[in-house]
């Protein structure tokens, strides 16, 4: 018998959405108390930031250019490696997956991919190495699990969530709730056949059915805080959007604001205006600088609360491996795939733009009693890319040669003995109406450095330099400052040697998410 | 392989297909509907066309197969596409290519 893992990730969650990352309104108490026991990561950082390259390299452990899905829309090859596979083929461990997967694109009429397949016809694999798969999304509509449970146990129920895509399939940019916010609505639904607590409801059913010497790869895999922005109405009491402060993120001034977007790469200002889609992950027809105070208040006041629900799901399946005694021998690793803007900069959603809002990512590893690790706080520079390997440590196998990232340290030293000094993000887009934007980022020595590479927005000359210390919210661009040339140089020439080659034959979109 | 509109076994993500008249009405795996009106079977042109008639999603469609002679043993088949909404061209897209290659695999006997 080993080391247990239970690994819960989110969707889209802000590094500050946590009580233990310095969030001053959610409560989250679950999360709070095993970072207090365990590791809590400063800077980690996604390979990509948005959903489906970030889950490939969680499930793959490889860059986005080695396991190919390179845009949300491109599906993950069937036999592409995975962790799970390898945990159970080598290890022996009883593996699940149960919540969000999204290695393959959601919008399948064919049923071309096998995470739709499996849930439209009642299977629950295997599937990518997990015995075991109970799927769910941000709908209560589709081809998951939890589309299905809501289609036959609760189908007027299923009515009343906010429909993620309009009738052209594009992101929905209708809106509701008090102040018109896109993405929000009134959600009738109770908290329990709400997604989230359905995700923890079956992880516990799954966790129940082992055996007691079992050892288990777990990945509890939350769907929320993501948008449509429509948790269970009956918990909005928690908060008063009235009653929040606007986030620090956002320059309230509109002069202030825009100035500070004219400053940075030219996509930044013609998404806020209107004049740009170059992605798929926000409301074509929804233009940023529309976006209100209110607004911002009230999708917050909703991002508060999926946070909080989230925490208490997670309390319920801690309870649960207390109560089987695997406390002191599992290993909990908590993290989402990327970040929300929740109103920095005047924006929302996602796309490329490689700042904090997105990049910044909560990540908590409390290791197994048994492991002996000291609680810490590690602002060495990390990622989704050193998850896998660290699973295969904590399982004890050897990090095999197809995985890119290192096992994640477990204190500044740790880092400094690995010679861990930078994490590196891509973004590779190329729309339906022809928009190509391919940015490559480096976070090193507290700096971001972005180069917007030659696509149909840029010409190569462009780029992003935040200097985190003197400009924690990133708003002052020293792309252009001489009197960091030098930095700048050093920092871009080390992202590209950092980064393995582009594909040569990138594998073809098959869906727009 | 292609004029028969109910012998696309080339194209298996297409599901269920029976026909009424000019009309192939087709059920995808997912269970979603669609009536088709085949519009044109040209056998001088080696060419196939058909409409999407009746899909909730889709406002707009036109698909054309044509085979084209190399006089050498061999053909060229296109099959090109316009549909509205943009978001199912992707879909339709990535289904096609596959299909495509089905369709050479089969007329090559592997």
């Amino acid at each position: 018998m080993g080391r247990r893992i239970l690994f819960v990730t989110t969707d889209q969650q802000r590094f500050d959405g946590l009580g233990c990352n310095g969030g001053q309104v959610a409560r989250t108490p679950v999360i709070d108390a095993i970072a207090a026991d365990g590791v809590r990561y400063e800077r980690a950082h996604p390979p990509n930031v948005v959903c489906m390259p970030s889950r490939s390299t969680m499930v793959t452990g490889q860059h986005v250019y080695h396991h190919g899905v390179w845009m949300n829309g491109v599906p993950l090859p069937a036999d592409a490696p995975s962790v799970a596979r390898y945990l159970r083929e080598e290890a022996g461990y009883r593996t699940a997956l149960l919540g969000k997967a999204h290695f393959e694109p959601l919008l399948d009429p064919f049923l071309m991919f096998e995470e739709n397949r499996i849930a439209m016809t009642d299977s629950f694999g295997p599937v990518r190495g997990f015995e075991h798969a109970e799927f769910a999304t941000h709908a209560a509509r589709g081809y998951s699990h939890y589309a299905q449970w809501m289609a036959k146990e609760h189908p007027d129920a299923a009515n009343g969530f906010y429909p993620v895509l309009n009738f052209s399939l594009e992101v929905n940019e209708a809106g509701g709730g008090d102040t018109g916010a896109p993405q929000v609505a009134l959600n009738p639904v109770p908290r329990e056949w709400y997604q989230t607590d359905w995700v923890a409801d079956r992880t516990i059913a799954w966790l129940e059915s082992l055996e007691a010497d079992d050892d288990f790869f777990c990945w509890m895999s939350f769907p929320d805080p993501h948008h449509p922005w429509d948790p269970p109405q009956a918990e909005m009491g928690r908060y008063d959007w009235r009653d929040l402060d606007l986030p620090e993120g956002y320059p309230v001034d509109r002069a202030t604001r825009e100035a500070i977007l004219d400053a940075k790469p030219i996509h930044w200002r013609r998404w806020y205006d209107g004049t740009l889609v170059s992605n798929y992950e926000a409301p074509r027809a929804w233009v940023p600088s529309t976006l209100t105070p209110e607004q911002i208040l009230e999708i917050n006041a909703r991002v508060h609360v999926k946070n909080e629900l989230i925490d208490e799901a997670l309390g319920r399946v801690m309870a649960v491996l207390d109560a089987r005694g695997w406390t002191e021998t599992t290993d909990v690793i908590f993290t989402t795939d990327h970040g929300e803007f929740q109103g920095d900069f005047g924006l929302l959603f996602k796309g490329p733009y490689h700042v904090d809002a997105l990049m910044r990512l909560p990540m908590i590893w409390r290791p197994a009693a048994s492991a002996g690790v000291e609680a810490s706080v590690v602002s060495a520079p990390v990622g989704i890319l050193d998850l896998a390997p660290t699973f295969c440590e904590i399982a004890g196998l050897p990090v095999p040669e197809w995985m890119d990232g290192s096992p994640l340290p477990i204190s500044d030293a740790a880092a400094d003995a690995q010679g861990r000094d930078s994490v590196v993000t891509v973004w590779d887009s190329v729309h339906p109406n022809g928009t190509a934007i391919h940015l490559r980022t480096i976070h090193r020595d507290g700096w971001t450095c972005t180069t917007a590479l030659p696509g149909t927005v840029h010409d190569g000359t462009e780029g992003e330099l935040y200097c985190h210390a003197e400009d924690p919210l990133q708003r002052v661009n020293r792309w252009d400052d001489p009197s960091v040339r030098d930095l700048r140089e050093d920092l871009v020439a080390a992202c590209m040697a950092e980064l393995p080659a582009w594909p040569a034959s990138p594998a073809p979109l098959a869906a727009p998410v | 392989m292609v004029r028969d509109p109910l012998d696309w076994a080339w194209f298996p993500e297409l599901g269920t297909m029976t026909m009424d008249g000019d009309r192939r009405h087709v059920t995808l795996p997912s269970g979603l509907p669609i009536v088709e009106q085949v519009v044109n079977v040209d056998d001088a042109l080696r060419r196939f066309q058909y409409v999407i008639v009746d899909n909730f999603v889709i406002s707009d469609h036109l698909s054309t197969i044509d085979v084209i002679d190399l006089e050498d043993g061999t053909c060229l088949v296109t099959y090109s596409l316009e549909i509205k909404p943009d978001a199912m061209a992707i879909i339709i897209g990535y289904a096609t290519r596959r299909a495509i290659h089905n369709l050479r695999d089969l007329a090559e006997g592997n």
